[in-house]
């Protein structure tokens, strides 16, 4: 498969609360293709954001292999996988996570002022992707002048502006009232459809699963994909 | 004869300034007998053998010995009918033999310099009042503070005075205290009396526990006596005695009875009887009989029986007889001795008991003298 | 409360040394004050009275007749002077035992064989038992005595117990005759102690004769006790400063611990736990807190109390009195008063923030945004408070003649009025670095900076902590160099001659004439000016005295002001010179008079000038030598400035005098102009050191509160570190970032604390210090401390920084992101 972009396999992960150990990942295994939108459902506390944080580094699995862009994750150093984040992958959360001490622009600007863009293409950049989700007018706001589906869309520009090849979206419409969160989505999948990336979409809304172009569902820390689309 | 005390007299008046404060725990235990066994007497000179009195020069300090005093009781009675006995004391003792000469001439001395530290008492005894006054003071001698002179003659501490305007009589008592003061001019009238065997007196078989002692046993006395603000008139006769010495006691006597008695007829009366260890009369009690017109008899324990009618005890549990009768056999006389006021007791740094007694006629019941009982018991 | 343990740890640590400092320095304040009261009381005794000599003493017939004529019998003679035992200070006591046993005074235990031997022997000294055991002195053994330059064999006869040790530590007796010997007094005593009523005071009053005094004891006392008074409150000011940082501190802790519990309380209030009930639950915990915090502050004010003590009594040696007795005596009140102040100030700190636990709603008690945004509404209010706590502040400044108290109350209103402004100008501060600094900054430092005034009620309260701190150092820091500086020049100017020479010699023949004609015979000697150094009584109790001889037309007193022909009139013998302290104290101006004691009787002295004196905060008086030869009958010489040729050499000069004095038997030495300078500066610097450990003490308490502060700070925090470490920053630059923003809060206090510092050391300088000790001094800036100021505070934000930094760095972020 020439255009599989992530592969997992036989992922474990577990957690450790006190004398119990918890096992999210129970040897997961997963190909992804390049530009492809998958959809992951699950219960709460099924584990998906954990194979998102392992996806994207923020994590380590226990056992078994990341490969990310023909990169093996697992391999990697702590050190090494933030640089990798840091170009490679854009996130977005349920909670929006701006960093509330900096404007729209400043929370956008700072992915590219971490990966090294000169001020210049930092403006242009910032300027072009708050344009593209419609905030021109917000971009000087702080977060908390801003409403819900606001934020989530400087987060979706922080997302994307250093055009990642993997985004991880991890339930961004979950905080949101149904049209706000209708109009994100769309956003986003206009803007990933301009950027030719890869997204992972983490949700419990079958609307929202039904968008992508496979849905998996992880269970009992085992992921089934369901072939074709069901109507429920 | 008061020899005892000016051997304890250090040890005490100081012992008990102290006890006055708030540690009284030295004082406590200090035994008595210690003391009196623990003085040195080396660099001192010792009442040894008979010597010459000179007036008025003996009456000035004799620095060489350790002790001396000057001591004056007396009877009298105001116009109105009150009567007094009085004592006043001058005690002087030497902390150390004086420095030998030749340190004192290399280097210049300060005046405040010198070994003697004086103490005086006074009482006074309302009779009709019944109140017993009495209080001390202390003093060192120099400079200028205490001391006994002659040229003119002057024996004094702090303000409290025994002076003349030359050597001879009349001599003034000045004494000022808190509660009482004394005013009064004393004149002989009879010549001194040498006390013991011409002047020497010895308390205890062993040599030099003696003293150099003569009295003034008659002088007749005029003044003022002030007492509850008011001054009042008196005049009556007083007892002088003299003595200084280095060491009088032995170790084993426990004190003493000492009486001075001036009878109407003329005749005066001093015995003291020493105590052995047992508080029985030791075989070196004596006295002296001075008739009328001063001749002298000797009083041996042989002559004298002594024999106690009523006691009474101090707050400390010590018993002195207050009431004695005296059977003076060598010359068939008999006195009954009884004490003005029961409490006399001198209850200061040294306690003893000190005051005016009234002499009857044995047989006849009637007031025939008066006089000063003086008894100190050490343990 | 757990899961942060350090933050208990650092409030226990904070207001444990705040407390410390509090006890300790009221410890030692006691200490020095009861030192001071037993110096006096344990040479005065239960006395009423003092009489007391001129310059020579009192003659001692003058005692004989107080006795046998006046018959005052409670009358104490006493011979004293300063000695030294085994390089230890002493002051040696001639009395008379006797005297002293009749009023129960000093020879409390003194054994018989002590009194005895003191007044017969020659060389016989007694000493308290525990100063024998520290020399390690039996009686019996011989030790030498040094008095002056001389070393004297003497035996010691006795020790004794004393029923209160700490008085008479430092004493030692001898009877009096070998006083007069030892120190060469013969013939004179210094002092008559006496028991008088007030009838027997008059008649003793009139009957002394010209030259002597009767003083009331109390009085006397009274007068001396509060010159160092001062001193006390300046240093008891210092300490509560700190227990100020402590304060902060304790408000800091509580209030997070409200803020990690919001859930647990909001979620109580929802079950029905009422305001009050939630209010004691947070007061409680700060309480048992506080607790411990204060007993252990307890237990190190009481090491700390120990090493100040001596500081300060080294201070009140120098400055005020001696003190023979350096005992550290433990006051169970001012223990008592550490912990109820520790528990007291932890009590008000945590109620705030225990209150508005309360009063919140059920569920959103206190989320960090709500906080946050109140105190931003807040801040108008706290401008205007601070505005007017200023205005009060400066206020009470303006009267010339206010009480110490109000100055350091205005100190304090100063002091508080600038914290509340911390929280205002750190938001405006950081405003205009990102307005002014835009394009060179990136998020990362946007973030730094935009922090310390989005977590304003932590960052205002560090930074006002540590701005207090370092102020202090900045105020007293000018001060003490200002008061060195202004030392400096005066002494210059005060030390006009070349060559000093005087004698500790008091009653012999002094320095003598035929000694200046010697001494002027000298080639290169320009010229002798003898004078005298005495105590006179005055009606404000004793004062120094100097009868200097001035080179005609000059005058080596720097005066402040002065009547006109000031000089002529005072060489002609027609009044005295002032000090400044004398003149501030007890309101004095040129022009007006002063009552002192002369040999002719009380003379009502008209004042010249006022003059600049560093010697005595006390006062002392100026006068000619050829009036005071003339009013108190006395030729001696205590000094004599030796000016020479412009030309000579000094060392020759001085070579010269030394062989002069060869032959001279009495105790006396030769300084040059530049030995007294290095001396007194020394001596100044001394004085000075508690400062300094006081200073170091609240930059400490200030530490913590900064460190706690931002413990707190960067732990709520966690998860926008979580999420920009998601974002791809490395724990690198998370750690540098959070360091860069301590010590720009550290630069920032830096800034701060230089005005601060400044009003504070101008405060200190002219109104504490006036008030305290009547001196002025020039103002005197040195850059150097300023940049200390601004290093300090860098460092220690900074310092205080790299444990939070390390800590944000080293999060998990996957956790972190997981615990919302």
């Amino acid at each position: 498969m020439k255009n599989e972009f992530v592969r997992i396999s036989n992922l474990h992960r577990s957690f450790t609360e006190g004398d119990t150990s918890h096992s999210v990942l129970l040897g997961v295994s997963l190909s992804i293709n390049k530009g492809e939108t998958i959809a992951l459902l699950g219960r709460s506390g099924s584990g998906k954001s954990t194979l998102l944080n392992v996806i994207s580094g923020i994590d380590r699995a226990d056992n078994g292999v990341v490969v990310v862009d023909d990169i093996d994750l697992t391999a990697l150093s702590e050190h090494q996988r933030t640089l990798f984040r840091r170009k490679n992958i854009g996130f977005i959360y349920q909670f929006f996570n701006l960093i509330p001490t900096l404007t729209a622009s400043e929370n956008v600007a700072l992915v590219l002022e971490l990966n090294g863009y000169t001020p210049t293409q930092i403006q242009q950049k910032t300027d072009h992707i708050i344009c593209a989700v419609g905030l021109e007018s917000q971009k000087n706001k702080f977060p908390d002048q801003m409403s819900g589906g606001e934020q989530q869309r400087v987060a979706i520009a922080r997302a994307l502006v250093h055009s990642p090849k993997l985004v991880l979206a991890d339930e961004l419409t979950g905080n949101l009232d149904a049209e706000s969160g209708h109009n994100i989505l769309s956003l986003l999948q206009d803007l990933m459809a301009q950027s030719g990336g890869t997204l992972f979409l983490v949700t419990h809304s079958l609307a929202v699963a039904k968008t992508a172009d496979r849905i998996l569902t992880l269970d009992n820390g085992l992921l089934i994909e369901r072939e074709g689309h069901f109507a429920w | 004869m008061i020899s005892l005390f000016s051997r304890l007299f250090l040890a005490l008046c100081l012992m008990t300034l102290i006890g006055c404060q708030k540690t009284p725990a030295t004082v406590a235990s200090l035994d008595l007998g210690d003391i009196l066994g623990g003085q040195e007497t080396n660099g001192f000179e010792r009442a040894l053998k008979k010597r010459t009195f000179h007036f008025p020069q003996d009456h000035a300090a004799h620095e060489t010995f350790r002790n001396e005093w000057w001591y004056l009781t007396g009877n009298v009675s105001g116009e109105a009918g009150q009567s007094f006995g009085y004592q006043v004391t001058f005690f002087r003792t030497a902390i150390a033999p004086a420095l030998p000469v030749r340190t004192e001439i290399i280097e210049q001395r300060s005046n405040w310099a010198g070994n003697n530290i004086w103490m005086a008492h006074a009482a006074v005894t309302d009779i009709n009042g019944k109140v017993h006054h009495h209080t001390q003071r202390f003093s060192r001698a120099n400079p200028g503070l205490a001391g006994a002179t002659i040229d003119p003659l002057k024996i004094w501490l702090e303000d409290w005075t025994l002076q003349s305007v030359s050597n001879e009589f009349p001599w003034q008592l000045r004494v000022n205290t808190k509660d009482f003061g004394l005013t009064l001019e004393l004149k002989t009238l009879k010549n001194p009396v040498l006390q013991g065997d011409h002047g020497l007196s010895k308390k205890s078989a062993l040599p030099g526990n003696a003293s150099y002692y003569y009295s003034y046993t008659r002088m007749a006395t005029t003044g003022n006596i002030q007492l509850n603000g008011e001054q009042i008139a008196v005049s009556g006769t007083s007892w002088f005695d003299r003595e200084w010495s280095t060491s009088a006691l032995d170790k084993n006597q426990s004190g003493w009875n000492w009486f001075s008695l001036q009878l109407d007829s003329g005749g005066d009366f001093m015995y003291y009887q020493l105590l052995d260890g047992r508080g029985h009369a030791d075989v070196n009690s004596q006295g002296k009989w001075v008739d009328d017109k001063g001749g002298i008899i000797t009083i041996t324990p042989n002559d004298i029986t002594l024999t106690v009618l009523k006691e009474w005890q101090s707050k400390d549990g010590k018993r002195y007889p207050i009431r004695w009768q005296i059977d003076y056999r060598a010359q068939n006389k008999s006195w009954i001795v009884e004490a003005v006021m029961d409490d006399q007791y001198m209850d200061l740094a040294v306690k003893y008991w000190e005051g005016a007694v009234a002499v009857f006629n044995t047989e006849s019941q009637k007031l025939v003298g008066r006089g000063y009982l003086e008894m100190t018991r050490t343990r | 409360m757990n899961r942060h343990r350090w933050q208990s740890w650092l409030t226990v640590i904070g207001v444990m040394l705040g407390v410390a400092m509090v006890v300790g320095v009221d410890l030692a304040n006691n200490s020095a004050r009861r030192a001071f009261s037993l110096s006096l009381q344990s040479i005065a005794g239960p006395t009423t009275h003092q009489i007391i000599g001129g310059p020579t003493g009192i003659p001692e017939q003058l005692f004989t007749k107080l006795r046998t004529e006046l018959a005052i019998r409670s009358s104490l003679p006493m011979v004293t002077g300063p000695v030294i035992i085994r390089g230890e200070s002493f002051s040696l006591l001639g009395v008379d035992p006797v005297s002293e046993a009749s009023v129960g005074r000093h020879t409390a235990g003194l054994q018989y064989q002590g009194l005895g031997t003191a007044i017969s022997s020659r060389d016989s000294m007694m000493l308290p038992e525990r100063a024998a055991t520290r020399l390690h002195l039996k009686p019996l053994d011989i030790f030498n005595l040094q008095i002056g330059d001389k070393n004297i064999p003497v035996r010691l006869a006795a020790t004794f117990p004393s029923e209160n040790p700490a008085a008479t530590d430092g004493l030692i007796f001898a009877d009096i005759a070998v006083a007069q010997r030892l120190l060469n007094r013969f013939g004179y005593l210094d002092r008559i102690d006496l028991i008088l009523d007030d009838k027997t005071s008059a008649s003793v009053r009139t009957w002394l004769p010209p030259g002597l005094s009767l003083v009331d004891s109390e009085s006397r006392n009274d007068n001396l006790r509060q010159m160092s008074e001062a001193f006390h409150i300046n240093l008891t000011a210092m300490s509560l400063l700190a227990l100020l940082v402590a304060t902060l501190l304790i408000y800091n802790t509580v209030t997070l611990s409200v803020l990690q519990r919001r859930n647990t309380l909001g979620i109580y209030r929802a079950l029905g736990v009422t305001r009050k009930e939630v209010f004691f639950v947070v007061i409680r915990e700060s309480l048992a807190l506080a607790t411990i915090a204060s007993l252990a502050g307890l237990l190190l004010g009481l090491l700390l109390g120990q090493v100040l003590v001596e500081l300060v009594t080294r201070t009140v040696n120098d400055l005020f009195f001696n003190l023979h007795v350096t005992a550290f005596i433990i006051d169970p009140f001012s223990l008592l008063k550490g912990f109820v102040v520790g528990l007291g100030m932890s009590l008000a700190a945590c109620s705030l923030p225990a209150w508005e636990a309360s009063r919140n709603q059920p569920i959103s008690v206190m989320q960090r945004s709500v906080l946050e945004r109140r105190w931003q509404r807040r801040l108008p209010k706290f401008t205007i408070g601070a505005i007017i706590m200023l205005a009060i502040g400066f206020v009470m400044l303006v009267p010339t003649h206010g009480t110490l108290v109000e100055g350091f109350v205005a100190l304090t209103f100063i002091v508080l009025g600038f914290c509340l402004l911390v929280p205002v100008f750190l938001i405006l501060a950081t405003r205009s670095l990102l307005r002014l600094f835009s394009p060179w900054l990136n998020s990362t430092a946007r973030i730094a900076i935009r922090d310390i005034s989005a977590g304003i009620s932590r960052t205002g309260m560090a930074v006002a902590a540590l701005t207090v701190a370092v102020s202090v150092t900045v105020g007293v820091g000018v001060m003490v160099s200002s008061f060195r500086e202004t030392v400096n020049l005066w002494l210059g100017q005060y030390l006009s001659a070349d060559i000093y020479i005087s004698t500790a010699d008091r009653s012999g023949t002094g320095l003598t004439q035929s000694l200046i004609v010697q001494l002027q015979a000298i080639p290169g000697v320009s010229s002798v000016s003898p004078s005298r150094v005495t105590t006179i009584e005055t009606q404000f109790g004793p004062i120094r005295t100097i009868a200097t001889t001035p080179i005609k037309g000059t005058s080596s007193l720097p005066l402040k002001h002065s009547v006109n022909n000031a000089l002529t009139l005072f060489d002609q013998g027609k009044g005295v010179m002032i000090t400044e302290p004398l003149a501030y104290h007890q309101q004095l101006a040129p022009g007006d008079s002063i009552n002192v004691v002369t040999n002719e009787g009380t003379k009502a002295l008209s004042i010249l000038g006022v003059y600049y004196d560093f010697t005595s905060s006390t006062g002392m008086i100026a006068l000619h030598r050829n009036a005071y030869r003339q009013w108190w009958n006395d030729e001696r010489i205590s000094t004599l400035s030796i000016y020479r040729d412009a030309d000579a050499n000094q060392m020759e000069v001085l070579k010269a005098i030394k062989m002069v004095l060869k032959d001279e038997d009495k105790q006396i030495r030769v300084s040059s102009n530049r030995e007294i300078r290095e001396v007194a500066i020394a001596v100044f610097d001394r004085t000075f050191e508690i400062t300094r450990v006081l200073r170091i003490l609240a930059i400490v308490v200030a530490f913590v509160g900064v460190l706690s502060a931002l413990m707190a700070l960067q732990l709520e925090r966690t998860r926008e570190f979580a999420i920009l470490r998601a974002t791809g920053m490395t724990p690198k630059q998370i750690g540098l970032m959070i360091f860069g923003q301590t010590s720009l809060m550290g630069v920032l206090a830096g800034i701060m604390s230089i005005p601060l510092g400044l009003v504070m050391a101008n405060i200190l300088i002219d109104v504490i210090n006036r008030r305290s000790f009547g001196w002025s001094m020039l103002y005197h800036m040195p850059t150097t401390v300023l940049v200390e100021a601004l290093l300090l505070a860098i460092f220690a934000a900074a310092l205080a920084g790299i444990y939070p930094a390390l800590k944000a760095s080293s999060i998990s972020p996957a956790q972190a992101l997981r615990e919302e």
